[in-house]
């Protein structure tokens, strides 16, 4: 069960039809739903952020029904809108899982080949354990609206809704006002008119509609009948530079896909080239098809391990198509260092099965610095700012191709009082959408150990020894250490000298605020650890050690 | 005063072709380094450290001071702009000390890597890499294959690698031109820590002689165990 909070008050946002069965509602509050007695129940806080995140995967997904996937325009998406007038001349559908998300598709043709294809579409939903409404009419908002709200869903209970070409403003009209999307105002106040379905709404005279509720109004009808045509925006844009290449038969030898990417590869950096760009962040595509099902074309059937319940299965993994993406630190058109890359990320990441297709694109690309402009093979980089610039610069992709982006990172010291805080590691290679800054925060930094754990050793709770005569209480501050032995790495170390305390505390508006009285302390040995306590707990630990 | 200068440059160019010689390195010229710790480089046959070889430091248990050492040698590898590579498994790494001890934090590329293959490739990498001054590593384990691997890297990328290593590996074989263990020394409460490097393995008369050495907390100066004074007076003296 999802829930949220309206106006103070949590309230259930979506729940299962186990939950449903139960009672539950939307908009109940929680309190009340807990009233029903402990069933089990698991209650989430809704997060719209990942709602639209998993919306966005699940349009990557829909491009294989459809060549234009777009979301409907809410400030909170719920549908996907497929335009598949070329295709299968389909229209709209809407997806359902526990939450009501969804998806649409339109065209004004109806065939065999429209059915098919929903059913398909919703079979590859439910194989990923989503459920899902499909509606299929003349226009995205009329299958919006139809997804949402047409009684056929509820009665009938069947995920698949067709409405004939020509049939959509007919099937509209029963429809309640909500589903042209109005704002809440002309709602209220068509409700207060007793205008509650569009039917009443067809039947008004259309300058009085505009005189009276305003444009906004007679957009949205114009649009869902199709009197008035609406664009459909892409999720995914389509990339500037791409290069794909189709297989009469798939493909399983790796040379024979080697052998296949160089003329791809070829083409971008011809293209990139005359544009003067360079790329910096690529991703490959490979349709593969699963490793048991060898023939047929480049038709997804859902592989078996994504019906599994297996918990750790993220979206990528379960759809087919095996991207391989890669970063690169400085932009770049070079065949031969594209091409290394991508053999390299190949290595790592094998694919699966058979490749039907592979699809070269260039997400992201930066101005190319002339000097990189290779021309001719071991031309020495001249004008660079540190010696083996180029070296290193290959070194970093290289890196971050097989280990990943984000564990190839330049060091950017910050100035927090917070230990863990004080620097952070930030990816040399650019992903999509981020920038690289480096800048250092002025002043020293205190002495600090070369080696801090990430996880603080917890240190025994060993009886405070005073061995420098300070009282056993912690009044005023302790200038040395009082511990006396510690049991650190499986040893006992007795203290012989220790340097603080040194007071860390950070604010409570910091999430998880830390006060923390950190000692340096030299061992017997003559070892040096890096101790703190906790000042609400009164517990030890080594943070770390200075090596 | 041109004829002692002459004489200087005439000594350093056939110093570095006696080393050419002994080492049969192709390059032209093998850098000579600092080790970051004055007292050691008295010590070691060139004067310090060379290009293109690995260094390896043993420990037993950690908090011993010998990262530190690493560290400073790293400081004085990357000072021409070179780069270190910090390849770090365990993620333990803290960039805000390196950067007291001098390390230019914009010199540093951090490395994590998961699986020790993808540290023996990372690290073999890194040090084959004209642009990487030094390398630092925590290899628990290192099979004699790998090791060698990574002094032949180490010779065609002219990066020096520096190895941080439990000193339960001072019985396995090296293919390090240098091997040094720490051994931490009891000072009561000074600011300054002491340590002894006892030198296993290196060329020239100087092998398996030990030194004590004292570390600055502070300031992550290095100055031989017996010189107590404070050196600031004699700074002055020299004139800096």
């Amino acid at each position: 069960m999802l829930s949220r909070q309206v106006r103070g008050v949590e309230r259930v946002f979506a729940c299962s039809h186990e939950a449903a069965a139960l009672g539950v509602v939307r908009e109940q509050p929680l309190a009340e739903v807990k009233g029903l007695g402990n069933l089990g129940m698991v209650v989430v806080a809704h997060d719209p952020h990942a709602d639209q995140e998993a919306l966005a995967r699940w349009a990557e997904y829909c491009e294989r029904f459809s060549p234009l996937v777009g979301m409907d325009d809410a400030p909170h998406p719920d549908s996907l809108l497929l335009d598949i007038t070329a295709t299968a001349r389909l229209s709209h559908g809407e997806a359902i899982r526990q939450a009501p998300p969804a998806f649409s598709m339109h065209g004004p043709w109806f065939r065999d080949g429209e059915a098919a294809l929903v059913q398909e579409a919703v079979d590859g939903f439910a194989h990923r354990r989503f459920r899902i409404r499909a509606a299929v009419a003349d226009t995205p908002a009329g299958a919006w609206a139809i997804a949402h709200f047409h009684g056929a869903f509820l009665i009938r209970r069947s995920p698949v809704l067709l409405i004939p070409p020509g049939e959509t403003p007919g099937a509209l009209r029963l429809l309640p006002i909500e589903s042209l999307r109005l704002p809440a105002r002309t709602a209220e106040l068509l409700h207060e008119l007793g205008i509650d379905l569009l039917g009443q709404l067809a039947a008004l005279r259309r300058e009085e509609l505009a005189s009276r509720f305003g444009p906004e109004l007679l957009r949205r009808w114009d649009r869902a009948t199709g009197v008035q045509p609406e664009p459909l925006a892409a999720v995914r844009p389509k990339p500037e530079f791409t290069a794909a290449w189709e297989p009469e038969q798939p493909v399983r030898r790796l040379a024979t896909i080697h052998a296949a990417l160089e003329p791809l590869v070829e083409r971008l950096a011809r293209d990139l080239l005359a544009a003067g760009r360079g790329a910096i962040h690529i991703e490959c595509r490979f349709d593969c098809l699963p490793a048991a099902r060898g023939g047929g074309r480049a038709v997804y059937r859902p592989d078996g391990r994504s019906s599994t319940t297996a918990p750790q299965a993220d979206h990528s993994d379960v759809f087919p198509p095996r991207r391989l993406r890669i970063g690169l630190f400085r932009p770049t058109a070079d065949v031969k260092h594209l091409l290394g890359l991508l053999h390299l990320k190949l290595e790592q990441e094998p694919l699966a099965g058979p490749v039907a297709g592979v699809e070269i694109a260039v997400l992201e690309t930066g101005l190319l610095v002339p000097r990189q402009m290779p021309l001719f093979a071991g031309a020495p980089a001249d004008g660079n700012d540190r010696p083996g610039g180029d070296a290193l610069t290959q070194l970093i992709e290289r890196l971050s191709s097989r280990l990943g982006r984000r564990a190839v990172c330049s060091v950017r010291l910050l100035p927090d009082a917070q230990p863990e805080r004080a620097w952070r590691g930030e990816p040399l290679v650019s992903g999509p959408g981020r920038k690289r800054a480096g800048k250092m925060p002025a002043g020293e930094p205190p002495p600090r150990p070369l080696i801090v754990f990430s996880q603080p050793a917890a240190l025994q709770s060993i009886p405070m020894v005073d061995v420098h005569g300070f009282g056993s209480t912690f009044h005023g501050e302790p200038s040395v250490c009082p511990l006396a032995r510690i049991d650190f790495e499986g040893d006992e170390h007795r203290v012989v000298g220790s340097w603080g305390p040194e007071r860390i505390e950070t604010g409570w508006w910091r999430g998880r605020p830390i006060a923390r009285d950190y000692y340096r302390v030299e061992t017997a040995a003559g070892r040096r650890l890096w101790l703190f306590r906790q000042l609400d707990t009164g517990r030890w630990f080594v943070h770390g050690v200075f090596d | 005063m041109e004829q002692p200068v002459a004489k200087t440059i005439r000594i350093e160019q056939l110093r570095s072709q006696i080393t050419r010689i002994e080492h049969g390195y192709p390059k032209e010229v093998v850098e000579r380094l600092s080790s970051g710790c004055p007292p050691l480089d008295t010590l070691l046959p060139q004067g310090g450290l060379l290009r293109g070889t690995l260094l390896e430091w043993l420990a037993e248990g950690s908090g011993t001071g010998a990262a530190t050492l690493a560290v400073l040698a790293a400081r004085e590898a990357t000072c021409n702009g070179r780069a270190l590579a910090v390849i770090d498994r365990r993620g333990q790494f803290y960039p805000p000390a390196a950067a007291r001890i001098g390390l230019d934090p914009r010199r540093v590329i951090l490395i994590r890597v998961a699986t020790q293959a993808d540290q023996f490739w990372a690290v073999d990498q890194s040090l084959r890499c004209e642009g990487v001054g030094a390398v630092l590593v925590w290899p628990r384990r290192l099979n004699a294959r790998t090791f060698r691997r990574w002094q032949l890297a180490a010779e065609e990328g002219g990066t020096l690698g520096l190895l941080l290593r439990p000193a339960t590996a001072r019985k396995e074989p090296s293919w390090a031109e240098i091997r040094v263990s720490v051994e931490t020394l009891p000072t009561g409460v000074d600011a300054r820590r002491r340590l002894r490097l006892h030198l296993l393995r290196c060329r020239g008369p100087s092998a398996g002689r030990t030194l004590d050495v004292e570390i600055d907390d502070e300031t992550y100066s290095v100055y031989p165990a017996s010189q107590l004074a404070d050196p600031a007076p004699s700074r002055r003296a020299a004139g800096a």
